[in-house]
């Protein structure tokens, strides 16, 4: 993993630029939304909105937060979607992010369910899950993603993944000093790095961020043993179809020689 | 105001900063302004509470005033609009609106009036998050009939209580942008705002003021 963005979330004003973007730059429509009590809109990922900020209001002697966080797909190294996809649609790019091959994707919904972020997005009409694609096409004609471009505080820093830990833990260090005591680094190790690094000001579930994200059991199961044998699988399954089909030949000679 | 004059050196500038007089001095008297020019306090136009420094004169005596009988002044009036209302802005909407509630996406990202209430107050009042209520003002008694606008509720850590004068007094906010016409369509919060002008520049008083809010509505 060598490109990697850096949020600053003790920069971030909640300014939402970069969820406009986001929009603009992958032309997603705005979706009808209401006002059900939280700055926070639109209320969940969906296949249209890939990257939102999560407003959390939190309160600890008598003093009062409001945590604004740019949260969207993680880019895992050990990434839960890529290890259950049965067809390979999922796959890491040469910049060491995950993308979506839509074309060789079958509509299974695994990805979407085993993301310990919860960021992917899955369409029931078009039967496709969508997701944050780290602005490949910007990054591969040497632009930042488009979330990058347009923050006004440099919450969203975009470079050498190398460069940017070393800010992000000199960042924390700051905070740290000014009192942040829970200040933290996000996703340097979190399901074998992510390519979105965070700095926090306080313990992840204040963001709405999983403490201890985790690839789960049952994915690691299907992908590491029952993945690499699809193919024998599969023939199985073949064989046995061939088999009942013999079978009800069978059965419809069986049938026919009693009517006759 | 005393500001740093481009063409002096900080050590000219020193003894001569206020930019904007000929002389370079403070003037203590001036003869083209309504009010000035030493700052004092008086309470806004509509105040829960009297003016502890100036007992005579809760509010600034030379405002401009449109209308008869339009604020709140009397401590029987006050039971009716019990909260302090402040109004602002948020980050997607510019102004009356008219430019950004017709764009989807900022629309999308926030998409309805609403007014932000602490959590005290909403339980008091059985509101909840999302919950639709109705805020009234002494602008909107016409004819002896209570009217309101609508808006969601928001309930949140953001605002407290307050000790004024001793007494506990609910503050809540909202912001201004939505009017009648555009694609994202919401109750002018202005209307429930005081027409009163500030001495020198009639800037209107539209931050603080007195309110009801109750549960319940329709959104138009
Ligand atoms: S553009 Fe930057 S400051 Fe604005 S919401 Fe996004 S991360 Fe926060």
């Amino acid at each position: 993993m060598n490109k990697t963005m850096l949020i600053d979330t003790s920069k971030c004003v909640a300014c939402r630029a970069c969820q406009t973007a986001c929009k603009q730059w992958n032309q997603l429509p705005a979706e009808q939304t209401t006002f059900s009590g939280s700055y926070e809109n639109p209320p969940a990922f969906t296949p249209n909105t890939w990257t939102k900020i999560a407003f959390r209001e939190h309160e600890e002697n008598d003093e009062l937060h409001w945590y604004f966080s740019k949260q969207g797909c993680m880019h895992c190294s050990d990434a839960a979607c890529m290890t259950v996809c049965p067809t390979g649609a999922i796959f890491r790019t040469s910049d060491g992010t995950v993308s979506i091959d839509k074309k060789k994707c079958i509509g299974c919904n695994y990805c979407a369910a085993n993301c310990p972020f919860e960021v992917i997005a899955f369409c029931r009409t078009t039967n496709m899950p969508d997701k944050c694609t780290f602005c490949e096409d910007r990054v591969a004609n040497g632009l930042q993603p488009a979330c990058a471009s347009v923050c006004p505080t440099g919450a969203i820093e975009y470079g050498l993944r190398t460069k940017l830990l070393t800010a992000a833990y000199d960042r924390v260090s700051k905070l740290q000093a000014g009192g942040k005591a829970n200040a933290s680094v996000y996703g340097a190790s979190e399901v074998g790095g992510t390519a979105m690094l965070y700095v926090l000001e306080d313990t992840p579930e204040y963001y709405g961020l999983p403490t201890n994200p985790q690839v789960p059991f049952t994915a690691r199961i299907w992908g590491h043993l029952f993945k690499p044998v699809r193919v024998l699988i599969l023939i199985a399954m073949a064989f046995g179809l061939w088999a009942n089909r013999k079978e009800s030949d069978e059965v419809q000679e069986a049938k026919e020689s009693n009517t006759i | 105001m005393p500001d740093f004059n481009a063409t002096l050196t900080p050590e000219e500038n020193k003894h001569n900063p206020f930019i904007m007089t000929g002389e370079g001095q403070a003037r203590l008297f001036t003869t083209s302004l309504n009010d000035s020019p030493l700052p004092i306090h008086y309470e806004p136009a509509e105040s829960p509470v009297g003016n502890i420094l100036y007992p005579q004169a809760t509010y600034n005596p030379i405002s401009q005033r449109f209308y008869a009988n339009h604020t709140v002044e009397t401590d029987k009036e006050r039971e009716n609009y019990p909260y302090i209302m402040t109004t602002y802005r948020v980050v997607e909407h510019y102004q009356s609106g008219i430019m950004t509630r017709n764009m989807p996406w900022l629309n999308e990202a926030m998409p309805e009036l609403f007014v932000e209430l602490d959590e005290e107050l909403a339980q008091t009042l059985n509101i909840s998050n999302g919950d639709v209520v109705t805020i009234e003002s002494k602008r909107l008694l016409k004819n002896g009939e209570q009217k309101g606008i609508v808006a969601k509720a928001c309930v949140t850590k953001r605002l407290k209580p307050m000790m004024i004068n001793g007494q506990k007094k609910h503050v809540v906010g909202m912001p201004f942008h939505w009017g009648y016409m555009g694609m994202s369509k919401g109750a002018v919060a202005n209307d429930l705002a005081p027409s009163v002008g500030d001495p020198n520049t009639t800037i209107p008083e539209f931050k603080a003021f007195l309110c009801n809010v109750k549960k319940g509505g329709n959104i138009a």
